[in-house]
């Protein structure tokens, strides 16, 4: 029973790990391999060991890159995180047109990101645009939103908050939803003030949601690129170059695959350190 | 027994012969199939697909695999194709590519008779000199695209401005009439709001098509050598010049206010009737045609900013990638020499580089004449091995950076100039 129990189990599961396999983890590590050789796709490709790395910490558009990349994740990860925890809170109550609600916010995440990035062009142009119309009606002065070198890439960050919340909201919803409401009424019941019951009783229950959000989050700022692309094309200069179109750039535009590789492999690199330190983080606030 | 035995051995030749005669009978008769690349998008999509039918009318044995994409994805399929081995019989470049594909050995020169006219005459120059790569040919012409103005006759009628500027000085005077507030008054009138601009005089590109400006504005000056030194070691720019050059157009936009700070879509600019300039090149005339805009619109020649005249351009050419298959390859040059010769290229608003068709190419657009005219002077960028690191619109371009730095950060020219020059030189030293 059991070794059937394992077999339907496996064939379940087989698809997916073939088209993992063949579609995401062999190109990875054939990538990793890569990193090592230099190769313009038509000539033989040349062994060169770490020289692709080497040659990364001393180009300045990747250090640019590495460091625009940095600075989105740390504005982006703690944005996302507040704006969606307390967007699911209201939502998780019993409000009007809350579905209506759920269903807007929820909305930018499945529109197309170069789509969203055209939009968002629009919404910033420093003359014609929404936004500073608005703001203009406000009585304030209009902003170079993706013109001006120290604001572009806060202007990126705005938007690739707006586009990843309601993807967040749905997974903190969710764990919201599965928290007994009985372990509320007795912190009711006990005295216990919303604020207390929240740090107490939501958060702590709502931990391992919040531990995944903020890895799914890493990940989707750290690989964001269609709607920078689109706004900005890295720039005002290099302003809002990020890792991931240097990456692009290196290997399909300059057919650099071995260096575009490396890129590759920082990010990589960068993701495994941010989820390791994540869960060390929280296994210590655990304990 | 024996009858059966007999039937098996009977049926089993008869399916043999049929396996290798059918496949055979096929082949035989299989058309060629052209594989044909190119970066074309938009309204020319249709026009080259007609140019492809019309050509496949003409040859029954032939069939065409279009494939039409942006062109850096397109580049990266067509060196992922060479890699792999396959042909691509026919690939349409920028003049700006030559020297990379030449230099890996993707395209081959152009064989010794490959169009039904003698070749160099029967091209505008800026056209043949940008299918040059070390003294071969490598690309023929199809279209040159210079840099030209495109500007709103009601507005100038309105202002009061009878003919075109020709000078610096005159384009000047003309955008500051044409730079008009809320109250109805231009930036030269005693209490014209700067703060309520509702037309500027100029529309400029914030893009990499800033740099080319710049170029242009380069050739005013009579820098009309090489970018590059010989064996494009570095890259070879006249610093005073340059400073020049960027400071021109800053003073546009900084001083003169007769351009909009932080613009980032000139033409869609224009074209809204925000600004009632706009440089760009002439294949902006279908976006016009398309549109049809509410106001009339005309174009001009690049004014004389500095000594002598001067415009930017590009050329788009069609090339022959490296192939073993005799048959393909010379099914492939008559369908360049065919596209070479087509009248219906020219209904996509395009300038061609061929001299005979622009009588045809002006009927089907009177205002190309302006970009026309430009011919005598116009000049394209050298080509060089990293074109696509260096004349790239996305980060880390070098002109990218250096157009945004001077348009967008109001960077000091000199830094600009510095800056570019070191950006340039960085990618040729690899």
């Amino acid at each position: 029973m059991r070794r059937h129990g394992g077999l339907v189990t496996l064939s379940f599961l087989l698809p997916y790990a073939i088209v993992f396999f063949f579609v995401r983890l062999l190109p990875s590590l054939l990538g990793i391999g890569v990193s090592m050789f230099s190769w313009n796709i038509i000539g033989t490709p040349k062994f060169n060991g770490f020289t692709n790395f080497v040659k990364l910490f001393g180009d300045r558009h990747f250090l640019a890159a590495l460091s625009h990349t940095l600075v989105l994740l740390a504005a982006c990860v703690p944005l996302l995180l507040v704006i969606s925890f307390g967007l699911a809170v209201l939502l998780n109550r019993k409000i009007g047109l809350r579905n209506a609600a759920r269903s807007m916010i929820f909305l930018p995440y499945v529109l197309m990101p170069a789509a969203i990035g055209i939009m968002w062009k629009w919404f910033y142009d420093a003359n014609y645009g929404l936004l500073n119309y608005y703001i203009g009606l406000a009585g304030l002065p209009a902003q170079a939103w993706l013109t001006n070198q120290s604001m572009a890439l806060a202007s990126i960050c705005i938007t690739t908050v707006w586009w990843l919340v309601g993807y967040n909201v749905v997974l903190l919803l969710a764990g919201l939803q599965g928290i007994p409401s009985d372990l509320y009424e007795s912190a009711n019941i006990d005295g216990a003030s919303p604020w207390k019951a929240m740090l107490h009783i939501t958060i702590p229950m709502l931990t391992p949601v919040i531990s995944v959000v903020v890895t799914l989050t890493m990940i989707n700022v750290v690989q964001a690129f269609d709607h920078i692309y689109v706004m900005t094309g890295g720039g005002p200069g290099t302003s809002t170059l990020t890792l991931v179109q240097y990456m692009y750039v290196s290997g399909f535009q300059n057919f650099k695959l071995g260096y575009g590789s490396a890129i590759g492999v920082i990010v990589l690199a960068v993701l495994m350190l941010l989820v390791i330190l994540q869960n060390l983080i929280r296994r210590w606030a655990e304990v | 027994m024996k009858t059966n035995l007999k039937r098996i051995i009977t049926w089993s030749l008869v399916c043999l012969l049929a396996l290798f005669t059918v496949p055979a009978v096929s082949f035989a008769d299989a058309p060629m199939t052209l594989e044909i690349y190119g970066g074309w998008s938009g309204d020319d999509v249709a026009i080259v697909q007609q140019i492809v039918d019309e050509f496949t009318a003409l040859h029954p044995g032939v069939e065409v695999n279009l494939t039409l994409l942006q062109w850096t994805p397109l580049f990266a399929k067509l060196f992922t194709e060479v890699a792999a081995g396959n042909t691509v019989d026919v690939l349409a470049i920028q003049n700006m590519q030559l020297a990379q594909l030449a230099d890996n050995g993707i395209i081959d020169p152009m064989p010794e008779g490959v169009t039904s006219v003698q070749l160099e005459k029967d091209f505008n120059p800026a056209a043949w000199e940008s299918a040059l790569y070390k003294g071969q040919v490598y690309g023929i012409p199809i279209d040159s695209s210079p840099q030209g103005i495109y500007y709103n006759a009601d507005a100038f009628a309105k202002a009061g401005i009878e003919a075109f500027p020709q000078t610096g000085e005159e384009f000047i005077a003309a955008a500051q009439k044409l730079t008009i507030d809320a109250n109805g008054k231009n930036s030269t009138q005693e209490g014209f709001d700067k703060n309520n601009i509702v037309q500027y005089g100029l529309s400029l590109p914030s893009n990499h098509h800033g740099f080319y400006l710049w170029y242009t504005l380069m050739l005013q000056q009579g820098e009309r050598g090489d970018l590059f030194t010989e064996g494009y070691s570095q890259v070879s720019i006249n610093e005073e010049k340059s400073n020049q050059a960027w400071q021109w157009i800053q003073d546009l936009i900084y001083k003169y206010g007769v351009v909009a700070q932080n613009e980032m879509s000139h033409f869609d600019n224009f074209m809204s009737q925000n600004s009632a300039m706009v440089v760009q090149p002439s294949w902006g005339l279908a976006t016009v045609a398309k549109v049809n805009p509410a106001f009339t619109v005309k174009t001009a020649p690049m004014p004389k900013v500095f000594d002598q005249q001067g415009a930017w351009t590009c050329t788009e050419m069609l090339t022959l990638p490296v192939s073993r298959d005799e048959a393909r390859r010379a099914m492939a040059i008559e369908f360049v020499n065919f596209f070479a010769d087509s009248e219906v290229f020219m209904t996509s608003g395009q300038m061609p580089a061929k001299l005979a068709l622009q009588q045809k190419a002006l009927e089907t657009r009177p205002l190309l004449e302006a970009f026309l005219s430009e011919i005598p002077y116009m000049q394209a960028c050298q080509t060089v091995v990293y074109a696509t690191q260096i004349f790239t619109s996305v980060a880390p371009s070098p002109i990218l950076s250096a157009a945004q730095n001077a348009i967008l950060n109001q960077m000091p020219p000199e830094e600009v100039t510095r800056q570019l020059i070191e950006d340039i030189n960085l990618v040729l030293d690899q």
